[in-house]
């Protein structure tokens, strides 16, 4: 069942007015990911009020969202969003160079994984994935040249042979972290699950359909969302530790992963029949987080990459974490999106 | 809804939720609960097996609101919200002042940055008696004070994250009055938590005092929250010896929307966890000075 399209929308009304109304909101580390939850917003309710913070932080902070490293280590690409939604193309002419000069720049470990220099090694992370592959994708997908896809594709691939764990099928957050052992640093994360599926998903919907390495990235989705839903609570939500239920369930990583799972299934990655009964399940889960006041209950915090497993397990959510209001806006809006098949 | 506790807790919750509460409360024997299997439990002051018995009715897929203590025991949450998750069931806990509305407004101008950046915050439990919310002294480290650190963690939206030190300037008395300096930490942000009484400061039952850069705010007993401004403390709102009995209400109203619909209480086991484990580290710091409870970095703390 399609969940009300109304109740959800208003659920995200009252965790982006709250979210607007506290101090500072778009500086913290968090503010990209609530700026694309308020973008979101504005497609699927039409109010002005939800575009208008964002493009003020825009048009401000233009050149700081221009420097590649900002790129690199956000979870939104703002100027390609702004670029879609307002068809403000005034980066354009950078995108490729912004490009260009990540590959030539970022360091490689021993697998060519692109990571960050750290000490004289080359550490990876998920995040670090997450930012290189969808600044090639998103500048493959406009530029429509092959050489950033091809980029972005092998960077998923090279990712996916190193931190994807073969028994559990989820991802570890990094690895060389904490030590050149060359174990991959657990735990499994639920964020980091996120991001690694926030990537696969938005590079794949980029991918042209005639591209050659398609085949691999659906079997990588489909693979990979079979995986995460063998650990998804009765309630339809993941937890903090993705493969522990005793560990709480965590609202920032069960929305991210919702958003993209959304778009999968509209953009026809997932089987519709199977997967849309279950996501409804989840979003109605995830949006009995939202407190009066706006606020988003359970949403993890971040931790050092290479910190114990009890760090993660045993270290209450904070109650005022924008992370987990971008995310929630993220989730609320992915089923109503305008370009969304099943938009009733 | 069972609720499990003293006649005199049970009599004292009946009479706050007259005509305010669509639930049917009855009175059961915890031992009666998993052959009664009512929707939900509200378990008050019992201690007998306290937490055996919600793991058990958790892992029965029933619904339960605990009145503080919360466990300070990690193996322990881990167990409850198992059993939680498993079974579809719902954990809440019943920090009742959050629901005041002077809680309410505090956190609301927290967040707005009325007070700039928060510089250090002062926890003074005075006398618990005077607060119909701490009616019930609680059988922990910190009793009621166990309340005042949910507060501060509401209004603040950041958790304790390590007590550096403790004193008991009166070693070896009794609960529950014993007495207790703290140095806390929430987030960056020093905080001292006190229950020896200041006979300079006002007779409140507790106050907490929120300092920033750019202002003060006090909140206090009775669900009064003052700020101070350039003429002095203005008062934001002034409440009455009877407005513990909306936050009950609000609380319980909550819980039983979870308990019917399925939503996550706005209390729940993380909120639990947060005040247990905070409670065991400055019982631990009283001994050994410093405890620093995780290796935790947040992106989102300010």
């Amino acid at each position: 069942m399609i969940p009300d399209k109304n109740s959800i929308i208003q659920a995200a009304v009252v965790a982006a007015n709250r979210l607007l109304a506290s101090a500072g909101w778009p500086f913290r580390d968090s503010g990209d990911i609530c700026q694309e939850g308020l973008l979101r917003l504005y497609q699927v309710s039409g109010r002005e009020e939800y575009l208008e913070p964002v493009k003020a932080v825009w048009d401000t902070n233009r050149k700081f969202y221009m420097d590649v490293n900002r790129w690199l280590d956000s979870f939104t690409c703002l100027p390609f969003e702004m670029n879609r939604l307002k068809s403000d193309d005034s980066f354009l002419p950078v995108l490729e160079q912004l490009a260009e000069y990540a590959i030539k720049n970022t360091p490689r470990d021993s697998d060519g994984a692109a990571g960050n220099l750290s000490k004289n090694s080359v550490k990876i992370s998920v995040e670090r994935m997450h930012g290189y592959v969808l600044l090639m994708a998103r500048a493959g997908g406009l530029s429509q040249k092959t050489r950033y896809l091809d980029e972005a594709v092998g960077q998923c691939s090279i990712y996916r042979q190193v931190l994807l764990d073969k028994n559990t099928g989820l991802w570890n957050r990094g690895r060389g972290w904490d030590s050149d052992s060359g174990v991959p640093n657990g735990p499994f994360w639920l964020r980091a699950q996120a991001m690694a599926l926030h990537t696969l998903a938005h590079t794949a919907v980029i991918l042209p359909e005639t591209y050659p390495g398609i085949t691999d990235m659906k079997q990588w989705i489909v693979s990979f969302t079979e995986s995460l839903f063998k650990y998804r609570d009765s309630r339809g939500m993941w937890h903090q530790l993705t493969d522990k239920p005793s560990s709480y369930p965590e609202t920032a990583g069960t929305g991210i992963i919702l958003e993209s799972l959304y778009m999968l299934v509209q953009a026809g990655w997932l089987n519709k029949e199977k997967y849309l009964p279950l996501l409804d399940q989840s979003l109605a889960a995830l949006v009995g987080f939202l407190h009066r006041d706006g606020r988003i209950g359970n949403a993890g915090m971040d931790f050092r990459i290479g910190a114990p497993a009890e760090a993660y397990d045993l270290t209450p959510p904070l109650l005022n974490n924008a992370f987990g209001s971008g995310a929630f806006l993220l989730a609320c809006t992915a089923p109503f999106l305008p370009d969304n098949p099943t938009n009733p | 809804m069972a609720f499990c506790g003293t006649s005199e807790e049970y009599d004292f919750y009946r009479k706050i939720l007259q005509n305010s509460f669509s639930g049917n409360l009855i009175a059961v024997r915890p031992g009666r609960v998993s052959h009664l299997r009512p929707n939900a439990v509200w378990v008050g002051s019992i201690q007998h097996k306290r937490y055996e018995h919600i793991a058990g009715w958790l892992g029965q897929g029933i619904h339960v609101l605990t009145e503080p203590p919360a466990p300070a025991d990690p193996a322990l949450f881990s167990l409850l919200q198992t059993n939680a998750s498993l079974h579809n069931a719902r954990a809440g806990f019943s920090y009742y002042h959050r629901f005041q509305t002077s809680s309410e407004k505090a956190a609301d101008l927290i967040s707005r940055g009325v007070l700039g950046t928060l510089q250090s915050i002062k926890i003074q439990l005075n006398d618990p008696e005077k607060d119909q919310l701490m009616t019930f002294r609680h059988n922990s480290f910190l009793g009621p004070g166990t309340c005042l650190i949910d507060l501060v963690r509401f209004i603040t939206g950041i958790n304790s994250g390590s007590v550096q030190s403790g004193s008991l300037p009166v070693p070896g008395k009794p609960l529950p009055d014993r007495e207790i300096n703290l140095r806390m930490d929430f987030g960056g942000v020093p905080a001292l938590y006190s229950n020896i009484r200041h006979h300079l400061d006002d007779t409140a039952g507790w106050s907490v005092q929120f300092i920033g850069n750019r202002g003060q705010m006090k909140l206090s007993t009775e669900n009064r929250l003052e700020i101070l401004e350039r003429e002095g403390w203005r008062t934001l709102e002034n409440g009455r010896s009877t407005d513990f009995v909306y936050a009950v209400r609000m609380l319980v109203n909550d819980f039983l929307v979870s308990a019917t619909y399925g939503k996550e209480p706005e209390v729940n086991l993380t909120d639990a966890m947060a005040v247990g484990l905070a409670e065991a580290s400055a019982e631990k710091a009283t001994l050994t000075q410093q405890v620093i409870l995780t290796g935790a970095m947040s992106h989102d703390s300010r």
